[in-house]
């Protein structure tokens, strides 16, 4: 490719011959007045020095610094390197035209450095492309807008409120990869430093005033945007962009200075290794040779294999200061301001170098009284606060799980009008929770999305190898390492008022990105953003106290009762965990303190001291009661010469564990099937551990006699001769504990069925609802009847053939049959026993705890299984 | 289209394909997309529906062939856990997701768009060098 062909072919390539005018019309008379000055026609003067804070002594030649003292570069005096960086490093505010000047000393230190280590054949070339790439690195950052990078962010997809202007900076982009065939991947900046370049004056003052070659102007130009305009010129294009470039070999070293941030990076040793190789076009990559000459000898920049290390040194270095200095938090807080003064005032790209950083703070500047306010801001850097990091890092439960839904976020950050719909969404929610607890609201939300690191693969130094041939290095692998994300790496939820207000912010963004998201974080999110956890606690804790329902559709974000963890509790709780230590139904659950605790902060502050009482109150069925008592109470109870019969029989079932217990007791009791004991004609005492309402035992007596159709799953159904003899026994029902209520059931029951039989227990629970006579028994009853019909409708209204409808739910959300008893056997909770006791579940968008899971049925994933009216503890 | 959400999109096809991997050693992974490129090409030729959307950002860096793009979105869709590279060689990245993950990934396009990636996919997948 002709350099001046393609750059004559940008000035008429779609808009650019526009964005020229503008600029024209924008610089025109400023050089004009400028030559005027400086006497026109009379050319360049001589050459200058530039003691710099950097590099010490800079020098230009007469030419250069007729262009270094040209309005486009004087402007960039005015339009700081770092845009904002000052507001986080105080002394990182050193201009454009410094980094210029530091960029033209680096560029001579880099060809100096090629041309020693190249072989002789090549020097001439070297030499003669000193001129113009120095040329390159005074002009490359002209186009820069003002507040340097924030700018160019504003146009950005992610950024850029307003379509049109949108797709004019992407059309500027596109226009220019067209002319100069590159990926349409040109920074904006440099696609207006070639359009600056471009600009009839301004190339007037280049050619005939610094007297540039057209054919040297235009490769100056090309070189900026990172294209050579021939293969034997491909070294003057990385020179000036690439992984290792002047650009950057000032510009890091610089930034380290002024933040004190530390480079690792060996520049005297990186510099020895440069070079200029001329190789075989085939040893270049397929796609770029396939348009090359197979005879022709391209020139490009190289180094050897351990200065290839030397460069993954830069890359790492590089995403080091991303870290810590432009992607600063402080920074990109002032950024966030200045994209909205962007926002307010729109400008096209071009239209924006009629500016310098003044833009954005100068109070002089007709604005609207909103956009004065944020002017005023960024002036007197009263900039936003974070209160949220958002990263995948910090996700709940890990983000291996969420991937689907953190790219909704992802997306959702990235696109303008949907981070906008969010950042008022939170504003309500701030507005809302402030009311309720009647605090001051902040000013403004403002989310800022993660932001972007530099682009891995941009590296097109090649690596010359012993045997002579030459290699395109490792490519993504060095790069990918050095940039591969950090878990700081976040976007965050900003906002802008009292430093108080951080809190109520965390909240009120964390309640959005779980209802819009369904994704929850942990307290790094917090932590991160500098937002006093303990602080955030308190506010959920006033929140729900001042209204109870608050956190009705946020289960999962409410704070810990300030109770459970109280001391004053301490005893209560180490006794309810010891009197319950022996529960075991799933192996990995522990009836520990800490497990009754957790169980606790379930539930509202108020209701946690009755909910401790409700569990004092529980009646629990350990071995002592079963193997010692419940024996010492059948022995007595039944006739001397009896047979034992379980009510219930096979795996799980509570009947069948009781014998386990029982052969505690010294006297052995005879036990066996009611087939085997209809065979004897012994009385028979058919025991079970707890009988609650009696549903269960009576569906069993139905189907022994053959009432029940169908028979009662894993129930013997009894022929004739076996129903007449079970009518024809003395038979007695005896149970550890039952409820009077079942007691009555099942005796009257067994009366239809003609039975000679009698209903006892060994303790027989008189009482009324079991909740009565606990403090606040009805808000805890209230709140408990809530639980047991999410947790059910969570499970078994979601589960099986025949999903429980809401009714059924309700009909057993405190207890099957809303039997609403406290009791609990050493195995197994008996499911008459307050369902969330003991039944898992959804409450509130949050998993529910029960404090005694149910063991699990043969084969089921669930611990909770059974039909309301089932309500012995054995069914499970 | 975005750049990232394209080449989302694209890894999402890829693994709906059985791929599991994407080689990155020596740069392999752009001498593969180079047929993915040659794919799209016909696909504009051809007008296909959605192929407007397709971001221009294939192009190939002079003198290194590498296409910054798909390196970037190699780096970037480790967040979330879509991809794993194995540092700190990366000879291969791993796609972390599997098929019914990437089917509501791939719900998030519209139907235009996935039967593009597919036919991307299915491009990248028949290179030797792929897997």
């Amino acid at each position: 490719m002709d350099a001046a062909e393609a750059f004559e072919r940008l000035k008429k390539q779609g808009i650019i011959p526009d964005v020229i005018a503008c600029l024209e019309g924008i610089f025109g008379p400023l050089i004009e007045e400028y030559l005027s000055d400086n006497g026109k026609g009379r050319g360049a003067g001589g050459s200058k020095a530039f003691k710099d804070a950097v590099w010490g002594m800079i020098d230009l030649t007469g030419p250069e610094v007729l262009i270094a003292d040209s309005p486009p570069l004087q402007r960039l005096r005015r339009v700081r390197q770092l845009g904002f960086g000052y507001l986080t490093y105080p002394s990182a505010g050193y201009s454009r035209f410094e980094h210029t000047l530091g960029a033209v000393h680096q560029t001579e230190r880099m060809v100096l450095a090629i041309r020693r280590r190249s072989k002789s054949n090549l020097h001439r070339d070297i030499d003669e492309s000193l001129s113009t790439v120095r040329l390159a690195a005074l002009l490359h950052d002209c186009g820069h807008m003002p507040g340097s990078h924030v700018s160019e962010r504003f146009f950005d997809e992610k950024e850029c409120p307003q379509a049109d202007l949108r797709m004019h900076a992407a059309q500027i982009q596109s226009d220019l990869a067209q002319a100069f065939k590159l990926p349409p991947e040109v920074r904006l900046a440099e696609c207006l430093s070639v359009c600056m370049a471009a600009m009839p004056s301004f190339y007037d003052l280049l050619r005939n005033e610094a007297r540039y070659e057209p054919e040297a102007i235009a490769t100056a130009a090309l070189a900026i945007a990172g294209k050579a305009a021939e293969p034997s010129h491909y070294f003057v294009s990385q020179l000036i962009s690439n992984a290792i470039d002047a650009d950057k070999l000032d510009y890091m070293f610089r930034d380290s200075l002024f933040t004190r941030v530390p480079l690792a990076i060996d520049l005297e040793r990186l510099l020895y290794k440069l070079k200029c190789e001329e190789v075989s076009a085939s040893d270049l990559a397929p796609t770029t040779s396939r348009g090359l000459p197979k005879d022709s000898r391209p020139r490009v920049l190289a180094t050897d294999t351990s200065g290839d290390l030397l460069a993954y040194d830069v890359s790492q270095t590089r995403e080091m200061l991303y870290s810590r200095v432009y992607f600063h938090h402080k920074t990109r807080a002032a950024e966030r301001v200045a994209l909205e003064l962007l926002g307010r005032r729109p400008h096209r790209p071009e239209e924006l170098l009629a500016f310098d950083d003044g833009f954005f703070v100068d109070e002089r500047t007709p604005r609207s009284r909103s956009a004065k306010k944020l002017a005023r801001r960024l002036a007197w850097r009263r900039l936003p606060r974070r209160a949220f990091a958002i990263s995948d890092y910090f996700l709940d439960p890990s983000p291996e799980q969420l991937r689907v839904e953190w790219v909704g976020l992802d997306e959702d950050l990235a696109d303008p009008a949907r981070r906008q719909a969010l950042e008022k969404a939170i504003e309500a929610e701030c507005a809302a929770i402030a009311k309720l607890l009647k605090c001051p609201r902040p000013e403004a939300v403002h989310l800022d999305p993660r932001a972007e690191h530099p682009t891995p693969g941009g590296s097109s130094l090649l690596v010359s190898l012993p045997d002579g041939s030459v290699s395109t290095g490792q490519g993504y692998a060095p790069d990918a390492a050095a940039e591969t994300q950090d878990p700081t790496d976040s976007a965050h939820v900003f906002f802008s008022g009292a430093d108080a207000e951080a809190e109520l912010v965390y909240v009120a963004a964390e309640r959005i990105l779980a209802r819009e998201f369904d994704l929850y974080f942990t307290r790094d999110a917090a932590d991160q953003a500098k937002v006093n956890w303990e602080k955030v606690i308190d506010l959920k804790r006033n929140l729900e106290e001042a209204h109870p329902q608050s956190f009705e559709d946020y289960g999962r974000l409410r704070a810990r009762p300030l109770l459970v963890d109280d001391a004053s509790l301490d005893g209560q709780i180490a006794s309810i965990a010891k009197r319950f230590q022996h529960y075991t139904t799933v192996p990995q659950v522990m009836l520990t303190e800490e497990r009754v605790r957790d169980f606790l902060a379930q539930f509202p502050e108020p209701l946690v001291e009755p909910m401790l009482e409700a569990l004092e109150k529980i009646e629990f069925l350990d071995r002592g009661r079963l193997g010692t008592d419940f024996a010492a109470s059948l022995m007595k109870q039944s006739p001397t010469n009896a047979v034992f019969v379980p009510l219930t029989s096979g795996y799980a079932k509570s009947a069948s564990h009781i014998p386990y217990f029982l052969s505690d007791h010294r006297g052995s009791l005879p036990f066996m099937s009611l087939e085997e004991a209809l065979k004897t004609d012994r009385p028979l005492v058919v025991f079970d551990d707890v009988l609650v309402s009696g549903t269960q035992s009576t569906k069993i007596l139905n189907t022994w006699l053959g009432e029940r159709k169908p028979p009662y799953r894993g129930v013997p159904v009894l022929g004739p001769d076996q129903r007449q003899a079970l009518r024809e026994r003395s038979v007695r029902f005896h149970f550890a504990w039952a409820w009077h209520q079942g007691v009555e059931r099942l005796a009257e029951r067994q009366q239809v069925l003609q039975l000679d039989a009698e209903v006892g227990a060994m303790v027989i629970d008189e009482s009324g609802p079991a909740l009565n006579g606990i403090s606040n028994s009805e808000a805890l009853r209230a709140f408990l009847r809530e639980v047991g019909k999410s947790v059910l409708m969570t499970t078994k209204g979601q589960r099986g053939r025949k999903p429980w409808s809401e009714e059924k739910c309700e009909r057993s959300a405190l207890g099957y049959n809303n039997d609403e008893r406290l009791v609990v056997i050493e195995y197994n909770t008996p499911t008459g026993t307050i369902t969330p006791l003991w039944s898992s579940g959804t409450f509130r968008n949050a998993d529910w705890t029960p404090l005694f899971p149910r063991r699990q049925r043969s084969g089921s994933a669930g611990g909770d299984a059974g039909q309301p009216g089932e309500a012995l503890a054995g069914e499970g | 289209m975005r750049s990232e959400k394209f080449f989302r999109g694209f890894v999402a096809a890829l693994r709906m394909q059985g791929e599991t991997e994407i080689v990155t050693k020596g740069d392999a992974h752009h001498r593969t997309l180079d047929a993915v490129v040659e794919r799209l090409e016909e696909i504009r030729r051809a007008k296909k529906p959605g192929a407007e959307e397709v971001p221009d950002v294939l192009v190939p860096r002079e003198i290194t062939g590498r296409y910054r793009a798909w390196d970037s979105a190699l780096v970037t869709l480790q967040r979330g856990r879509l991809l794993a590279g194995r540092n700190p060689t990366y000879p291969i990245v791993e796609i972390l997701f599997d098929k019914e993950e990437a089917k509501r990934l791939l719900e998030r396009y519209t139907p235009e768009q996935r039967a593009i990636f597919a036919e991307l996919a299915e491009a990248y997948s028949r290179q030797p060098v792929a897997s």
